[in-house]
C-alpha cells in the first residue's frame, strides 16, 4: 500500500507539469534544465499553499530532525526554473477580538443562524493574513453555502436518524434496537471520516492565491471514510501501535488528492520516522500514569498509616501534592505528545512536494505545546467566544513554522478547470469535528 | 485624480504585475505595462473581505469573478473603495444577512407566541395521527420503563373491584375503547396516564386515599388527560424539542436515546391539568360519584407534600402549585345524587389489591425469623473466617433485637476493631451501652463518633442527653452551647439547655432560653412547666403558680401542670389543696410505669413526684 501510493503520485507527478498552460518551448525539459535561483536559505519565510488545514496531523511541515529530503534537481542546479517562495504571516490587521464579540452578539439575536456568516468572515480575515510572495490568500467561500450545506446534512442525515431512532425506540423490539444502534454507530463513524475529508476539500476549493484555486480531486471521500473507520477500529486491538501508520496513510490520501492550480501536491513519506517518536509517547504515557499513581498511592498510604484508627486526614498540603502531581504528569504528557506531533508536522512537510519544491518545518514540541495550552485557555476562558483568536494563532503557527525549499515556476501554474464542490462542510459540522469550528 | 499602486493577476497563471488604480467616474481603472487598461464599474466590484474603515489591504475583483484580481495594500485606497462601491462595506455585508435572520427569529418567536395564544395545539393535532396500535405499544414501553422492578398488583378480589369501578367510569366517559388501570406496588402517591389508554396507579395512592370516591376521581382525572391526548402530545413535543435543539445548536446536543425524554413529556402544563379536571368533573357527575372527596384528596396532598421539593416529577403534585384552587373546583360542583364509587367490601378488596398487609403479629414473627437467619448466616461466616465488619455489625443488631446485649456488644467490638473509622459504628455501640445503663461508656463512644464527624448535630445531641443522664451538667452545657451556636435555635433544644441551666442553678440563663422557646411556640407545655420549676427554685411561688395554671390551660389532662401547681401551692403553705392535686394525679396515672430518672421528661417526673408526695403524706 505504501509503495503503491508512493509510486502513483510519482508517476503522475510529471504529467500535469507538462500540460502547463503556458508552456515554454519544451516545458518538461525546461523545468529540469533551467537553472533556478539559489534555494532560499532554510529558515526563510515558510510557505504552504494549503494553509487551510486544521488538523495537526495533516499539515505538511518541514523537519529539523526528520530524514533529509531527497535530492532535487533544483537543489543542485545552479539555476532552477521558477522563483523561491516566501510564506509569511501578516501581523495585525485581523482585528479578531472585536469581530468575535460582534459575531457573538449577531448569533444570539439570530438564533445562531448567523453562525455560518460569522465563520465565513473570520476565515476571510485569517486567510488574508497568510501571504505568499507578499500577496494574501483569499477565502472565497460564502456564508450561504455553509448554511445550505448544513441544512442539507440536517435534512438527509440528522433528521432521518432522529426520526428512525425515535420510531424504533417506540415500536422496535430489543434486537431491532441493537441492530439499529450498531448500524448507526458504524454509519456515524464512516460519516466522520468522510466529513473530515469533505471539509478539507471544501476549504481548499475555496482558497485562492493570485486568482488561482487550490482544490482536491473529486471523489475519494468514501474510500477515505472507510479507511478512517476500519483503522480506527484497529486502534484498541493494536494497543495504539497502528496510529502512526494510520496518520501517515490518512495524510497520504489527503495530500495526494490536493492540487494548487493545475499541478498536484505529492506526499512521499512513510510511517517509519513517526514510529521513531511514537514509542516515547506510548511508553511515556504508561510511565507517567504509573508514576503519578505510585506517588499519590504512597501519600495516601502514609497518611492512612499515621492516622489509624481515625480516617486519614488530608491537609491542604496533601491536596496540593496530589493536584501538582496530576498537573505535572499531564503537562509532561502534553509536551511529549506535542513533541511527537511537531515531528509529524516537520516530517510530513518535508515529504510534501509541489513540483520540485517541498516544504520544510521548524515546529518544536515546546512551541506546539504552548500553542495548544494557550489556545485552550483562550477558548475556554472566553467560553468559546474568542475561538477565532485561537484559530488565527494556529494558522499563524503554521505560516511562521513552514517554509518552502526549492523554487516554484509560478508563471507556469495555471488555473484548475475542475468544478467547484457544491456542498458546504455540513457533514463535518453535523458531527462537530470541524477543527476550525 | 489620485492613483494607487496595486498588483494585478490575470487568473490564468499564478503571476502578478504592478498596476496603478484610479477611481474614475465610470469605474475603477486598472492600468499597467503591457496591459490594456481595464475599467470596472463600481457596482460590479467585489472584495475578498468585507471592508471596514481600518481594513489595511484587500483583493478587489468583479462579481463575475473569473480569477482576475487586483491586490491593493493601502488604507486610503480601501476608504475610497468603500465610498465609491458601498456594497463592499462590512456593515452592508452583515446587514444583508442579519436583517433576514432576525426577521426569521422574530417569525419563529411570533409563531410560537401566536400558537400558544390562539389555542392551536400542533403537538396535539399531530398526536391525533398516531395509530392506536402505535399508541398502545408506546404506552407499554413507558409503563415498562417507569415501573421497572415494581410488581403489578392483581389480587383477584381487588381486580374485580377495580374492574367494576372502571366499567362505571368508562361508561360515564362514553368511551369506545375502555381505559385500563394497572396498579403497581409503589409507595409513592402517584398516578399517570400513558399513551394508548392505560393509566398507572400506585399502591401508595390507594393506601393514602381516604375513600373510593377520591380514587375514582383520580382515575377520572387521568382519563381526562388521555381523552385530551396529553401523553401522546407530550411525546411529540419531546421529539420536536430534541429536533429543534439539534437544528439550532448545530448538532451539538445528543440524539434522543431513551425513554427519559418521553417521560419528561408526561408532565403536563397547567392548562392541561385544567382540561383533565374538567373531564374528571364531567365523568364523575355522569357516573354519579361525588367530586368532593377528590377535592379533599387534593387538600390532603397539599397538606402532606406541599412545599416539599423533589417530589416525583411525574407525580400528581407536580405543576400543581394551585392544589387548593383545584380542590375548590371540585368542592364547589353543584350537588347531585351520588352513590359511593365502591361498596365497603369492594373498597377493602381494592386496598388489598397488592396483597393483604401483615398483622402486627406476623410482622413480629417475620422480624424474629430474620434475626435468627442473620445470626445463623454470620456465625457460619465467622467459623469460616470470612466475616467482614459489616457481618459483625449485622449480627450485633440481630442480637440486640433479641436482647442478647452482651453478645451484641462483643460483635460491635469486633466490627469496630475491623473498621476503626466509622462514626456510625460507635454510635450504634453507644446506643447499646445505654441499654446496658453504662452511660459513661456511652459518652465515650459518642465522643469518639463526634471526633470522627465533628459537624454531626445528631451525635452531639445524644451526648448532651447522655451527660444529663450522668448529671454531668457542665459537659452537657458545652454540647448544648455548641448545638445552639448557629442561626437556628429550635425551641426544644433551648428547653434542653434551660433544663441544664436549672440543674446548674443558673436560673436567669434558664429563664432566658425558656422565654425564647416560648416566643417561638406559644403552646410549648414543657417550657411552661420548666418556667414554673425555675420560679419555684428562685423562691417565687406566686409566679410558679401562675405558670402552672398556664400549663394546665395548654393541656388540661397532663400531669405536668397539676403537679407543678401542687408544688407551688405547697410552697404557699396550702398543703391540703396540694395533696388533693397529687392524689388526683396518682389516681389518674396509676397505670403509668414511669420511674425516677433525673433527665426523664417532665411528664414522667411529675407522675413520679406526685406518687412520692402522696405516699409521703400517707406515711405521715
Amino acid at each position: 500500500m505504501i509503495d503503491d501510493s508512493d509510486r502513483k503520485p510519482g508517476a503522475g507527478g510529471a504529467g500535469p507539469w507538462e500540460r502547463a498552460s503556458q508552456p515554454p518551448a519544451s516545458p518538461a525539459s525546461a523545468l529540469e534544465t533551467q537553472s533556478p535561483p539559489p534555494p532560499p536559505s532554510t529558515p526563510a519565510a515558510s510557505a504552504q499553499p494549503a494553509p487551510v488545514q486544521g488538523e495537526a496531523a495533516h499539515p505538511p511541515a518541514p523537519s529539523q530532525d526528520g530524514p533529509p529530503p531527497p535530492r532535487f534537481a533544483s537543489d543542485t542546479d545552479p539555476v532552477a526554473a521558477g522563483e523561491p517562495v516566501a510564506l509569511t504571516w501578516d501581523r495585525g490587521g485581523t482585528q479578531l477580538v472585536m469581530l468575535s464579540l460582534l459575531n457573538l452578539f449577531l448569533r444570539i439575536i439570530t438564533l445562531n443562524v448567523y453562525n455560518f456568516w460569522a465563520k465565513t468572515e473570520v476565515r476571510k480575515r485569517i486567510w488574508s493574513s497568510v501571504r505568499l510572495q507578499g500577496e494574501p490568500l483569499e477565502y472565497t467561500g460564502t456564508g450561504k453555502e455553509l448554511f445550505l450545506g448544513f441544512l442539507i446534512i440536517f435534512g438527509i442525515v440528522v433528521l432521518p436518524i432522529l426520526i428512525v431512532s425515535f420510531v424504533i425506540q417506540i415500536f422496535g423490539n430489543p434486537v431491532a434496537v441493537l441492530i439499529f444502534n450498531l448500524t448507526l454507530y458504524i454509519a456515524v463513524a464512516l460519516l466522520i471520516g468522510m466529513g473530515i475529508y469533505r471539509a478539507q476539500r471544501f476549504r481548499l476549493s475555496r482558497t485562492r492565491w493570485r486568482g488561482i484555486h487550490a482544490s482536491m480531486k473529486p471523489g475519494g471521500s468514501m474510500s477515505y471514510g472507510w479507511f478512517y473507520l476500519w483503522t480506527a477500529a484497529l486502534i484498541p486491538i493494536t494497543a495504539g501501535w497502528i496510529i502512526p501508520w494510520r496518520t501517515t496513510e490518512l495524510n497520504r490520501r489527503m495530500v495526494n488528492a490536493m492540487t494548487f492550480g493545475n499541478r498536484p501536491l505529492r506526499f512521499t513519506g512513510d510511517c517509519g520516522p513517526l514510529y521513531r517518536r511514537y514509542w516515547a509517547v506510548w511508553f511515556g504515557g504508561q510511565l507517567l500514569f504509573i508514576g503519578a499513581a505510585v506517588i499519590i498511592g504512597l501519600l495516601f498510604f502514609e497518611r492512612f498509616k499515621a492516622s489509624r484508627p481515625l480516617p486519614p486526614k488530608l491537609e491542604t498540603l496533601d491536596w496540593v501534592i496530589v493536584v501538582v502531581t496530576l498537573v505535572v504528569a499531564y503537562l509532561i504528557y502534553a509536551f511529549i505528545s506535542a513533541w511527537y506531533r511537531a515531528g509529524i508536522i516537520n516530517y510530513f512537510a518535508s515529504q510534501t512536494r509541489y513540483g520540485r519544491a517541498h516544504f520544510a518545518g521548524r515546529a518544536t514540541g515546546l512551541s506546539l505545546a504552548w500553542l495548544d495550552v494557550s489556545n485552550f485557555l483562550i477558548a475556554f476562558l472566553s467560553l468559546g467566544a474568542l475561538a477565532p483568536i485561537a484559530q488565527a494563532r494556529t494558522m499563524r503557527y503554521y505560516a511562521m513554522n513552514l517554509s518552502v525549499v526549492g523554487a516554484v515556476p509560478f508563471d507556469r501554474v495555471g488555473q484548475n478547470e475542475d468544478t467547484v464542490l457544491q456542498r458546504g462542510e455540513g457533514l463535518a459540522q453535523a458531527f462537530d469535528i470541524d477543527a476550525f469550528g | 485624480m489620485k492613483s494607487y499602486t496595486a498588483r494585478y493577476s490575470d487568473g490564468q497563471t499564478a503571476q502578478s504585475k504592478p498596476v496603478t488604480l484610479r477611481f474614475a467616474t465610470q469605474g475603477l481603472e486598472i492600468a499597467g505595462e503591457g496591459l490594456q487598461t481595464l475599467r470596472w464599474p463600481y457596482e460590479t466590484l467585489a472584495a475578498n473581505v468585507p471592508l471596514t474603515a481600518s481594513t489595511p489591504k484587500a483583493i478587489v475583483k468583479q462579481k463575475s469573478d473569473l480569477g482576475v484580481t487586483v491586490f491593493v495594500e493601502d488604507n486610503a485606497a480601501i476608504l475610497a473603495l468603500r465610498e465609491k462601491a458601498p456594497q463592499l462595506a462590512a456593515g452592508r455585508w452583515r446587514r444583508a444577512v442579519v436583517i433576514p435572520a432576525v426577521a426569521f427569529t422574530l417569525l419563529i418567536a411570533g409563531t410560537a407566541v401566536g400558537i400558544s395564544y390562539s389555542g392551536l395545539r400542533p403537538a396535539k393535532t399531530m398526536a391525533g395521527f398516531i395509530p392506536q396500535e402505535a399508541r398502545v405499544s408506546l404506552g407499554n414501553r413507558v409503563v415498562k420503563s417507569l415501573t421497572r422492578g415494581r410488581p403489578r398488583c392483581s389480587e383477584p378480589d381487588g381486580m374485580a373491584a377495580l374492574n367494576r369501578l372502571m366499567n362505571r367510569l368508562n361508561l360515564a366517559a362514553g368511551l369506545e375503547r375502555p381505559y385500563e388501570v394497572r396498579v403497581v406496588k409503589w409507595g409513592l402517591v402517584n398516578a399517570f396516564a400513558v399513551p394508548g389508554g392505560t393509566i398507572v396507579l400506585t399502591s401508595g395512592l390507594i393506601r393514602n386515599a381516604r375513600n373510593p370516591d377520591s380514587v375514582a376521581g383520580v382515575i377520572a382525572h387521568e382519563i381526562g388527560h388521555g381523552l385530551e391526548l396529553h401523553p401522546e402530545a407530550g411525546v411529540i413535543r419531546a421529539f420536536g424539542l430534541s429536533a429543534a435543539s439539534e437544528l439550532f445548536l448545530a448538532g451539538s446536543s445528543g440524539t434522543l436515546k431513551n425513554a427519559g425524554l418521553i417521560l419528561t413529556a408526561l408532565s403536563y402544563t397547567r392548562q392541561g391539568e385544567r382540561e383533565a379536571d374538567a373531564h374528571a368533573a364531567r365523568i364523575l357527575r355522569k357516573a354519579s360519584i361525588s367530586t368532593k372527596p377528590l377535592g379533599q384528596f387534593f387538600l390532603d396532598i397539599e397538606k402532606r407534600y406541599g412545599g416539599k421539593k423533589g417530589a416525583n416529577r411525574f407525580s400528581l403534585l407536580r405543576s400543581h402549585p394551585e392544589n387548593k384552587v383545584r380542590a375548590a373546583l371540585f368542592n364547589n360542583q353543584p350537588s347531585y345524587p351520588a352513590t359511593p364509587a365502591l361498596s365497603a367490601d369492594e373498597w377493602k378488596a381494592l386496598r388489598t389489591i397488592c396483597g393483604k398487609p401483615l398483622t402486627a403479629e406476623q410482622r413480629r414473627a417475620r422480624r424474629v425469623a430474620r434475626h435468627r437467619e442473620t445470626i445463623r448466616r454470620v456465625t457460619e461466616k465467622v467459623t469460616k473466617k470470612t466475616a467482614k465488619w459489616r457481618d459483625y455489625r449485622e449480627r450485633a443488631f440481630a442480637y440486640q433485637a433479641q436482647k442478647n446485649y452482651y453478645l451484641a456488644l462483643q460483635d460491635f467490638n469486633k466490627a469496630i476493631e475491623l473498621r476503626t473509622s466509622d462514626p456510625n459504628l460507635f454510635v450504634a455501640r453507644a446506643q447499646l451501652h445505654y441499654r446496658l445503663k453504662a452511660y459513661d461508656k456511652q459518652v465515650d463512644d459518642l465522643t469518639t463518633a463526634i471526633g470522627l464527624k465533628p459537624d454531626s448535630t445528631w451525635f452531639r445531641d445524644r451526648r448532651a442527653r447522655a451527660n444529663m443522664r450522668l448529671q454531668r451538667w457542665e459537659a452537657a452545657l458545652e454540647d448544648h452551647n455548641a448545638l445552639l451556636k448557629g442561626e437556628k435555635k429550635p425551641s426544644w433544644r433551648l428547653k434542653n439547655r434551660a433544663e441544664t441551666f436549672f440543674h446548674l442553678k443558673r436560673y436567669e440563663d434558664a429563664m432566658r432560653d425558656l422565654d425564647v422557646a416560648l416566643a417561638q411556640s406559644k403552646r410549648y407545655l414543657a417550657a411552661r412547666g420548666w418556667r414554673s420549676r425555675v420560679f419555684l427554685a428562685q423562691g417565687k411561688p406566686q409566679e410558679a403558680l401562675g405558670e402552672a395554671e398556664e400549663a394546665i390551660k395548654i393541656v388540661a389532662d397532663s400531669p405536668i401542670g397539676k403537679v407543678l401547681k401542687a408544688q407551688a401551692l405547697e410552697a404557699l403553705d396550702r398543703r391540703d389543696e396540694a395533696l388533693a392535686l397529687y392524689r388526683g394525679v396518682v389516681e389518674r396515672f396509676k397505670k403509668s410505669r414511669a420511674k425516677f430518672d433525673p433527665t426523664l421528661s417532665l411528664y414522667a417526673w411529675s407522675i413520679v413526684y406526685a406518687r412520692n408526695a402522696a405516699s409521703a403524706a400517707d406515711n405521715r
